[in-house]
This record gives structure tokens, sequence and C-alpha cells, in this order.
């Protein structure tokens, strides 16, 4: 990996690269928090912790079907997959949800009102990419009316391939959401 | 055997401890240690580090999703000689794939035959 120094939306360096992580301890840090926890049964901890924990484990999210992609993202909250087991809950309002999951085709039309509703969400805020369409275009990259991808319009944290993806790989993409936002763990994005 | 009431993303929550308490027959372990469960007309795997679904090698994916009957610990899988060891995602390690252009490999594409110049009116 190279020393680049990654920078934020507003310019000033980002403190630690968020690809980095403790490969032989994998996360070692939550591993002691677990023993910590199962052992004391309280816990000392840092705020930034705590905020952590809390953030990953209340993803509310803001639902953006757009296409069949929208089928698999309900059947995620569905009982056989059920999101919410992980805190990942429904949330119709943009502005009490924190993450956002753009499931299916985002045609040139529909992007002022993504755009929107990504500016009403309170930080911290995160996106997540559902299905090729709004990865990359998908199908529909060569069509005169379609976005080549979301993350053209908001700047997107997960993408999940597949067309659509099942319902298990939106669930992974949740679970790979937390487990960015553990590695990142600071208040700055 | 403990389980985890506050954190989900690593050894079982409660819900799973009770359950493999309760039906839990174990059936095998694979070699990242991760342990695998029968019991009650389902199958559950519990993870020896972080609950990463990707660190489920493809054979016992096969017994988990009831693609084969038998476990590989059971009947193992024939091992054909172009076959690489399995490896998990390796998304937010050091090991993680990145194209030449991503951020964290420098910013910087080779030149591609698709690239042009776009034509501005009045040239």
């Amino acid at each position: 990996m190279s020393s680049t120094t990654l920078i934020n939306p507003d310019g000033t360096a980002l403190s630690r690269d968020p690809l980095s992580r403790d490969l032989a301890g994998q996360d070692q840090f939550f591993a002691d928090v677990n023993s910590e926890l199962s052992n004391k049964g309280f816990l000392v901890t840092s705020l930034e912790d705590l905020a952590t924990w809390a953030r990953t484990g209340s993803l509310w999210w803001m639902t953006f079907g757009l296409a069949c992609c929208a089928v698999e993202m309900m059947h995620a909250s569905m009982p056989d997959w059920d999101m919410e087991r992980f805190g990942a809950a429904p949330r119709a309002s943009p502005r009490q949800s924190d993450v956002m999951i753009v499931a299916g085709t985002l045609c040139n039309k529909m992007a002022p009102a993504l755009r929107r509703v990504y500016d009403q969400m309170p930080e911290p805020r995160y996106v997540i990419s559902m299905g090729s369409c709004a990865n990359g275009g998908g199908y529909y990259h060569y069509s005169y009316s379609v976005v080549r991808g979301c993350d053209r319009i908001v700047p997107v944290d997960i993408y999940v391939p597949g067309c659509p993806p099942t319902a298990e790989a939106l669930l992974y993409g949740i679970m790979a959401l937390q487990r960015k936002i553990r590695r990142q763990g600071t208040f700055e994005r | 055997m403990g389980f985890n009431l506050f954190t989900w993303w690593s050894g079982k929550t409660f819900g799973t401890w009770l359950q493999t308490l309760r039906t839990g027959q174990e059936v095998g372990r694979d070699g990242d240690g991760n342990i695998y469960y029968e019991g009650g007309g389902k199958r559950w795997v519990i993870y020896a580090t972080d609950n990463d679904s990707s660190r489920v090698p493809p054979e016992w994916h096969l017994w988990l999703h009831k693609t084969r009957a038998e476990a590989p610990s059971q009947v193992p899988l024939p091992v054909k000689a172009w076959e690489k060891p399995w490896r998990p995602n390796p998304t937010g390690s050091a090991a993680a794939e990145l194209p030449p252009g991503a951020l964290s490999a420098g910013k910087a594409r080779a030149a591609s035959p698709a690239d042009y110049n776009a034509w501005t009116p009045g040239s």
C-alpha cells in the first residue's frame, strides 16, 4: 500500500488510514471489550469507543428503493434475515436515519431527489450502494437517462454487487459497513 | 461457554448460545477453527474470530446452505489439482485488493484507449 495521505472532503488530512486494520487480532480491541463485558459485567471505555458501539448498533436506514433491488432490501428486513437483529431498522425520514441504501437504478430525473434526501440526513451519514445499477449503471450504463453509478451523486461507503444482490448479500454489506465504522472509529469522517 | 450480551460481531449472541445448548450437535470444524452445528432442522456456524460469513470455506458453505447432505468432515469433497486455498474477504485489511486508480493506491490510472478529449463547441 502506498503512503499517500488521504484527505477528508473538507481538505484536511485523515488522521489514520481507513484501510488499516490489525490482522492478527481481528480487531483486538473489540475482543478485549467483549471479554471485559463478559467477565466483569461493566465497561470502562472512552467516549469514542462507546459512540462507535452505539453507531454500529443502530444503523437506521433510509429506504431509497428505486427498482427490483428494493424487493431484496425488503427481504433483508423480513424475518428470514431480519436486519433488525443488527440494529438496522427502516426509517422513512431522512432526518432520523444514519445510512441510505440506494437500491436500484438511479435515473437522471431521480438524481436531484437522491441528493436532496442525502443532504437532509444528519452526520454521521453513510451510503450503501446496492446492485450493479447503483454501483455503476449496470445494465443501463449506456442509457440516455440513467446516472452511471450513484457515487456520481453521493459519496458511497459500501458497494454491494449483484443484479439484484441477494438479501444475504445486503446483510453482508451492512455488516461490512459496521466493520468499516468500527475500523475508522473516529468522530471525523 | 459464554455469550455476548451487548456485542454481536464475534462469538455468539444469547439466542445462538441458547439454540446451540438446546439442539446443537457439533458436525465438524474447518481449518480456521469455526465450529459447525446441526439440530432442529437447522445448520449454523459459530465463528472462531469475528462474525464474517466470508470466513466459511466453500465446502462448508455447500453444507451450510443444504446443497450437500453430508458435511465435509463426514464425506470429504474431491480436491482438484487446480484448486486454490480459500481466503476470506480482505476488504479493510492491508491485503485489500485495490485497482490502480484507487485513492489508496496513489490515484494514478494507466492510460486507456477509452480516454478521450471532450469536444468543446466552437473549437
